[in-house]
């Protein structure tokens, strides 16, 4: 049996929160960047959620693109790791980005919507992908991020709804170690062996053994 | 009296009867800025979900209106209402809920059945 408690967490789930919380965090950080360059902060803001499975009811009436991220599966090679403690694994998170859009003047809703998308698409790939965050901040445990794709899904029109909400996806691989409990040792003998050389080149060994009666 | 044309004039009552019928009270604007304010049809706005692909469902609204094509003439538009893929103003539909709330869309598809004299218009929200 294991003699302890698996009271710990995966890495794919400190993964998934070190992604929402980059993204959520260097967000903040642009925000403030662009009122610095006497900007309006609006366009760097993301509403950043993990793990989220609920309809969204969070456009009206804030309009800030939503990013959802999926942790969505792992996969491990034999080639890398061992049998008993260390594995990589290869997962895949879904950054999921939706925009919205509400026409004005002569500016349209869907397109308005499109460029919400794209607007979050392009921050969260910028941020994932640039050089502080190579190993997404968890250097030792990730071993290699990496953007697989990015698209949009064409909205289905035949319902005509009154919101205009695209999204799009960002399949973010990350290569990290996954652990597993280990058997913990018990010492049986205590062994010193001393190894020498002789003169006439002979390697001589000599060795105290404690045995338990 | 032909029945089609007996049907158009029956829109009177079945469309625009807003004493005893559902007919409600609409804002038609066209993108010249022509609008009238007098004009009475049938409108709905409810709850719908958007299926945006990606598994997850965002809430949303469906909102439609339905007009008399004889009265849109009668009230000056020379065209009937549509959606607008340029540079132009949209159509503006206003329109106030069951608990006087003001409602502003712009028409997002126009289908207009010429047959029975009425269109029907698909909205989506505007901010002016």
């Amino acid at each position: 049996m294991i003699e302890t408690l698996i009271n710990k967490r995966d890495t794919f789930e400190l993964v998934g929160e070190q992604i929402a919380s980059i993204l959520a965090s260097e967000s903040a950080s642009q925000m403030t960047l662009a009122v610095d360059d006497a900007l309006d902060p609006e366009p760097w803001e993301l509403r950043v959620f993990q793990d989220r499975a609920n309809v969204w009811e969070n456009f009206d009436p804030e309009t800030a693109p939503i990013i959802n991220v999926w942790w969505d599966q792992s996969s491990f090679d034999q080639t890398r790791g061992d049998t008993v403690d260390r594995q990589c694994a290869s997962a895949t998170f879904n950054i999921d980005c939706y925009g919205y859009g509400v026409a004005t003047g002569n500016e349209h809703g869907d397109k308005l919507a499109a460029d919400s998308v794209h607007r979050a698409l392009r921050l969260a790939r910028n941020i994932l992908m640039s050089a502080h965050y190579t190993y997404l901040g968890m250097r030792g445990i990730v071993w290699r991020r990496w953007v697989e794709s990015v698209q949009t899904f064409q909205p289905a029109q035949d319902n005509g709804n009154v919101m205009q909400v695209i999204a799009g996806r960002i399949q973010l691989r990350v290569e990290f170690n996954e652990f597993s409990p280990q058997v913990i040792g018990q010492p049986l003998e205590y062994v010193h062996i001393d190894v020498k050389r002789a003169e006439n080149g002979q390697v001589i060994a000599a060795a105290d053994f404690i045995t338990t009666p | 009296m032909s029945i089609r044309l007996l049907a158009e004039k029956d829109l009177a009552t079945v469309l625009e009867d807003a004493k005893f019928g559902f007919g409600w009270a609409i804002t038609l604007t066209d993108p010249s800025g022509h609008s009238d304010e007098s004009l009475v049809g049938q409108s709905n706005d409810i709850s719908q979900v958007i299926d945006p692909e990606t598994g997850q469902l965002v809430s949303g609204r469906a909102a439609h209106v339905t007009l008399r094509i004889s009265s849109l003439t009668a009230a000056g538009f020379s065209d009937l209402p549509r959606s607008v893929s340029g540079n132009s103003l949209p159509w503006v539909v206003k329109f106030q809920d069951i608990n006087g709330n003001d409602h502003t869309f712009r028409v997002r598809q126009s289908d207009p059945d010429r047959a029975l004299g009425v269109v029907r218009l698909t909205l989506e929200a505007y901010a002016q």
